[in-house]
């Protein structure tokens, strides 16, 4: 089998030389160098080791192999998802800002990480018994500026943000009588990788929600709460159902809430757009971008954009947005 | 989906209901298994009544363009037609009819002349 030649453009090659150093190198060798001091302490520290703390002390013990694991996975976790993201690069060739955060966050999250995981280990050495651990929350308060810092530097490195102006065609109402009335109606749902995505995040939540209620089962309460906040916020943000009729657009979430509603008497006008969710909004769900633009972003392609009479604009992607912009001009213009 | 209503028209409302929806089942805008808005939906959304839409709801069902299922509203029915051949029939004669400059009066009486 021979794969098409890509024809990658020299900024891109630079750009994924920075996303590689930057996003996936630096943070693993500082995730491996944390792990490999921790290492050199296991002799002299006890077993189990505290891994969390509550107001009046340690109240968590896990093995020491997880604690110099865990921080290096999910290191290793987020830098590919980092590099994977952000290495097709915007249309332009250049990087998009939400791919600039996510290489930032990869360095940010090794830091936090690897610092919180060593501290919590260093202040472990030479005890007998992990309960009289002491605190250790100066180190993870310490470690946040550190790691912002360095977030902030791997942004500086990083290229400029590509930003990505689509232009709007403005859609012209349905011909028809004056008297005839209209209703519009699709479903518009998120692609199948996001779905992936989501899913196995909210796998892995759920496993995490496991956990606690095995070995902490009376701290449960708090984390499932904010848990199924979670999942049904997730859920409920993948699938909408848009109606565009005479009282104007509404777009209603799979579960009824969110809702979204503009009155024909508050839309300026309608346009049809192309989005990139990633380069414009940073993501998908419900969004907003740093031009002041909101809206529903589920789809890389077509969207409604509405201008409303105070001059903020909402946008929602759909197959047949041609179609639905049409009908909510024709809308608007009674 | 797109449905145009126009109660200022001779054909009956739920003739048009129907003609709408049927037009999006043939030209693809919905596809097997889509969810059709419910008869409560659709009726307040155009301004209607409620047994208007599901007469037309009745009449497409019967037609087998879509199914009714008690709870879950209307669905557009897997064993609906293929009308992929109508469609790219009509796209053929509209192009041979704009090429010899043939009006879509002139177009529409053929069509009718030849149907009846």
């Amino acid at each position: 089998m021979t794969l098409p030649a890509e024809n990658v453009s020299p900024q891109l090659t630079r750009n994924r030389r920075l996303i590689i150093v930057i996003g996936v190198v630096i943070p693993l060798v500082i995730a491996l160098a944390a792990a490999f001091i921790m290492a050199l302490w296991i002799p002299e520290l006890p077993s189990p080791v505290a891994s969390h703390w509550g107001t009046t002390g340690p109240d968590g013990y896990s093995t020491v192999g997880s604690v110099i694991v865990l921080p290096l996975l999910m290191t290793l976790i987020f830098a590919a998802l980092a590099a994977f993201a952000s290495w097709k690069g915007g249309p332009n060739g250049g990087m998009l800002w939400g791919h600039k955060i996510m290489v930032a966050a990869s360095m940010f999250l090794s830091i936090t990480l690897s610092v919180t995981a060593a501290g919590s280990l260093a202040v472990q050495r030479g005890l007998e018994n992990a309960e009289n651990a002491p605190a250790i929350g100066g180190i993870a308060i310490a470690a946040f500026p550190i790691a912002l810092v360095m977030a902030l530097f791997a942004w500086l490195m990083l290229p400029p943000a590509e930003y990505i102006t689509s232009t709007p065609v403005t859609a012209k109402p349905i011909a028809g009588a004056a008297t005839q009335r209209v209703h519009f109606s699709t479903t518009t749902r998120v692609g199948p990788g996001v779905v992936i995505i989501v899913g196995a995040a909210l796998a892995a939540l759920a496993i995490a929600l496991a956990v606690q209620a095995v070995s902490n089962p009376e701290q449960l309460l708090l984390p499932a709460v904010i848990g199924l906040f979670v999942i049904a916020l997730a859920v409920s943000t993948l699938s909408w159902r848009v109606t565009i009729d005479q009282r104007g657009l509404k777009v209603r979430s799979a579960l009824g809430f969110p809702r979204i509603t503009i009155a024909p008497d508050q839309i300026e006008s309608v346009a049809v757009v192309d989005v990139n969710p990633m380069g414009e909004f940073g993501g998908y769900g419900w969004r907003w971008a740093p031009d002041g633009r909101s809206g529903i972003v589920l789809s890389k392609g077509d969207a409604i954009e509405v201008t409303r009479m105070n001059g903020k604009k909402f946008i929602v992607t759909m197959h047949d947005a041609q179609l639905g912009a049409e009908t909510l001009a024709t809308v608007a213009k009674k | 989906m797109l449905v145009r209503v126009d109660p200022a028209s001779e054909t009956p409302l739920f003739e048009q209901l129907a003609a709408s929806i049927r037009q999006s089942v043939i030209d693809k805008t919905v596809t097997a298994g889509d969810r059709l808005p419910s008869a409560r939906e659709l009726a307040s959304s155009l301004g209607v009544n409620m047994h208007t839409v599901l007469r037309a709801y009745q009449e497409l069902r019967d037609e087998g363009f879509i199914e009714l299922r008690r709870g879950r509203g209307a669905i557009v029915a897997t064993t609906a037609h293929s009308y992929d051949s109508l469609a790219d029939g009509i796209t053929a004669v509209v192009a041979e009819a704009r090429a010899h400059k043939v009006s879509l009066a002139t177009l529409t009486a053929l069509i009718r002349e030849e149907y009846q």
